[in-house]
């Protein structure tokens, strides 16, 4: 073995640490302005994209920490229709407990999802996902309702 | 921007003015360090209800077609070998690469599930994005780097050190800066709809804890009303919010100030995010561990550097002492390689102790990482020398030790099998009667990790409420106690339920008699 530093000195000495560039090449201060440009960029555009989408209460990526929308009480309700006749189905007994407030939080890809597999279910005809929310002041709000044709796939509304 | 060298312009002179690389250094360590108890003692716990039913939906559509289906063991695995990698730089030093692989493994963690919606994690992911980004810090860079000052560099020399180079840029932690501005920017500016001015939104967050209530009497002590209480506090928090948010724009450009004074009075900024976490940590605002994330990130980028080099110093004795110890001599190549061989062992061994679903598979995946980060400074292109891979290696075993204390130490184990035990028990039914038996599996093993305190909690809890129902007083209300903060109760009676429907079904013939080989789980429940 080959010794190196002595232990008298418990701080590295600088001068054994990998040497430095003298300093950073045009080519790659250019690539460091452009990365930073584009994160900087992406970091103040992306948020504002809430506003443009159609979906309220996918406030992802928004930083709408306990806005409004977070903060609505929503109850909600399955319905499975079998050709004539349907039934109310607890969500909690079909996927695991995080999914259902998905659910209830109105995230369209999760209910999306769900209907998507309950429509896998032999003889099912349409499955209903309805979602009843108050506002933060207790004002009630129109009923957010999503409903697949098993048969079609179509999504109304 | 200029792109001339000589006369800079302000975006080169922001981003790539010197800073003091105190501030980074100890992100790199002390973050990462947080980030990786975070990772086992907040994520893991959640980690059953991956995959269960075949049910998924990734954070973007492209992450559904590319991953495969997150898993219970996908994901605890991911998660314990991402808060293992990240100890193990935060105590050995960080490395371009292994930021990089710990950066694409925590993103990959919530956006491979919209189960994980918090959004401090997507801006974790972008502080280790900055991170990444920031320069090779060497211990005496950072103590003794200071921007203006010669004699702490004198002291270096002092202590028989080299005198550290002249200061240096670090665009990475200035983005990391700016990355924190524009969070608080937007969650400021979001605040400012009727529902939040008027208070109604802050007054339903926190107006059920007894700070408020503290608040609201001293309020009305003063005449004034919960409405209008709430209102001018709703307002303060989106002014506070403002002020850290210019405090974080402000911070890397107030260390380059010549006047000592101007830094001295700057670091009173750090009350501002002081006051808004410490109030929100008195709210049961459910956000993990952000508030901890957040408080870290602004005391070390606020405060002055003489208290923090005097922390660091404090920080860092039994690294320098166990560095000195390692690297007093270079090992041979053989001895190198061999030690971080051994190192991986350890790790994978440490791993497979977890008793989590997934901890074989981290355990492999780590000690890869671990002989990877080891033999590191023996390449020939990283310019390090075999000098290195002792402590490298010491660092990812100590990562995977401190793993396993903290599972022994908490309620890790106990709160995943028990949620996972919930979930199985919610979805079984005759028709998919083998979740009975992973509930009973899960339900198991959180009796075998239920911590012995809660047990006698719960004990002289029912005996308290036995002799009070005897004496012909209401029992205790239990559910305020769970409110208040009282441990979870033991699930033997789950446990019982379930194993008398399990034998139920067996002798039933729709589950297999114990010891046959079960049935293959159901797609769907």
């Amino acid at each position: 073995m080959r010794r190196v530093s002595s232990a008298d000195h418990p701080i590295p000495p600088v001068d054994t640490d990998p040497p430095e560039p003298a300093s950073e090449g045009p080519a790659r201060r250019t690539g460091a302005r452009v990365f930073i440009g584009v994160a900087v960029l992406a970091q103040l555009l992306i948020p504002l994209t809430y506003y443009l989408r159609d979906d309220p209460y996918d406030e992802r990526f928004a930083w709408r920490m306990f806005s409004g929308v977070r903060l609505q009480e929503c109850e909600g309700s399955v319905t499975e229709s079998h050709g004539d006749w349907e039934e109310a189905v607890n969500p909690y007994e079909v996927v695991p407990a995080g999914w259902v407030t998905g659910l209830e939080r109105n995230r369209r890809p999760v209910m999306e999802r769900y209907l998507a597999l309950r429509c896998e279910t032999p003889g099912m005809t349409s499955v209903r996902i309805e979602n009843r929310c108050h506002e933060v002041d207790g004002e009630e709000l129109p009923v957010v309702e999503l409903t697949r044709d098993c048969a079609t796939g179509e999504l109304t509304p | 921007m200029s792109t001339n060298p000589a006369r800079p312009g302000a975006f080169d002179r922001y981003f790539f003015g010197p800073v003091d690389l105190l501030r980074p250094y100890l992100l790199t360590r002390l973050l990462l360090a947080l980030l990786a108890f975070d990772c086992w003692l907040d994520l893991v716990p959640h980690g059953g209800r991956y995959g269960v039913g075949g049910f998924n939906v990734a954070h973007f559509a492209f992450l559904d077609a590319l991953l495969p289906l997150p898993t219970a063991p996908l994901y605890v695995g991911t998660v314990l070998v991402t808060g293992w990698l990240a100890l193990t730089m935060a105590l050995a030093g960080p490395t371009r690469v292994g930021m990089v692989v710990l950066t694409t493994l925590y993103t990959l963690t919530w956006s491979c599930s919209l189960l994980d919606t918090y959004q401090h994690h997507y801006l974790l992911s972008l502080l280790l994005v900055a991170m990444t980004c920031f320069p090779a810090i060497t211990l005496p860079q950072a103590l003794y780097g200071d921007l203006h000052t010669d004699l702490l560099a004198d002291e270096a020399t002092e202590l028989g050190q080299a005198r550290p180079r002249a200061p240096r840029e670090s665009w990475g932690f200035v983005l990391f800066c700016v990355s924190c501005a524009i969070v608080y920017f937007y969650t400021a500016v979001t605040k400012t709809n009727a529902d939040w001015r008027d208070g109604h939104a802050i007054a339903r967050l926190a107006g059920h804890t007894d700070a408020a209530r503290s608040m609201l009497r001293f309020a009305a002590e003063h005449d004034v009303g919960p409405g209008t209480f709430w209102g001018w506090f709703a307002k303060s928090a989106i002014a506070v919010q403002l002020v850290i948010a210019a405090g974080f724009v402000l911070a890397p450009a107030i260390d380059r100030v010549p006047r000592l004074r101007v830094r001295r009075v700057f670091a009173f900024w750090v009350l501002a995010p002081l006051s808004f976490h410490a109030g929100a940590a008195h709210m049961d605002l459910e956000i993990g561990w952000f508030t901890e994330y957040m408080l870290l990130v602004a005391v070390i980028v606020f405060l002055p550097r003489e208290l923090l080099a005097g922390l660091l110093h404090l920080l860092s004795t039994p690294v320098r002492a166990a560095h000195t110890w390692l690297s007093a001599e270079e090992p041979s190549r053989v001895v190198a390689v061999l030690s971080a061989l051994l190192g991986g062992a350890g790790v994978a061994g440490v791993f497979w102790l977890t008793d989590l679903p997934g901890g074989l598979y981290a355990g492999l995946l780590a000690a890869v990482m671990a002989c990877a980060l080891a033999l590191w400074p023996l390449w020939p292109s990283s310019r390090g020398r075999g000098a290195g891979t002792l402590p490298t290696a010491l660092a990812g075993l100590l990562g995977a030790g401190l793993l396993l204390l903290a599972l022994a130490e908490s309620d890790v184990r106990f709160d995943y099998y028990r949620n996972a035990g919930g979930d199985a028990g919610r979805l079984a039914s005759e028709q998919h009667p083998e979740l009975y038996l992973e509930a009973v599996a899960h339900y198991t093993k959180a009796k075998r990790y239920y911590p012995q305190a809660y047990r006698e909690f719960w004990e002289a809890w029912d005996r308290d409420a036995a002799s009070r129902v005897a004496a012909g007083e209401p029992a205790p209300d239990e559910r305020r106690a769970h409110a208040e903060g009282a441990p979870p109760r033991p699930r033997d009676r789950q446990l019982a339920e379930l194993q008398a429907i399990v034998a139920d079904y067996r002798a039933r013939g729709l589950l297999p008699a114990e010891g046959a080989p079960s049935a293959e789980p159901s797609p769907s429940p």
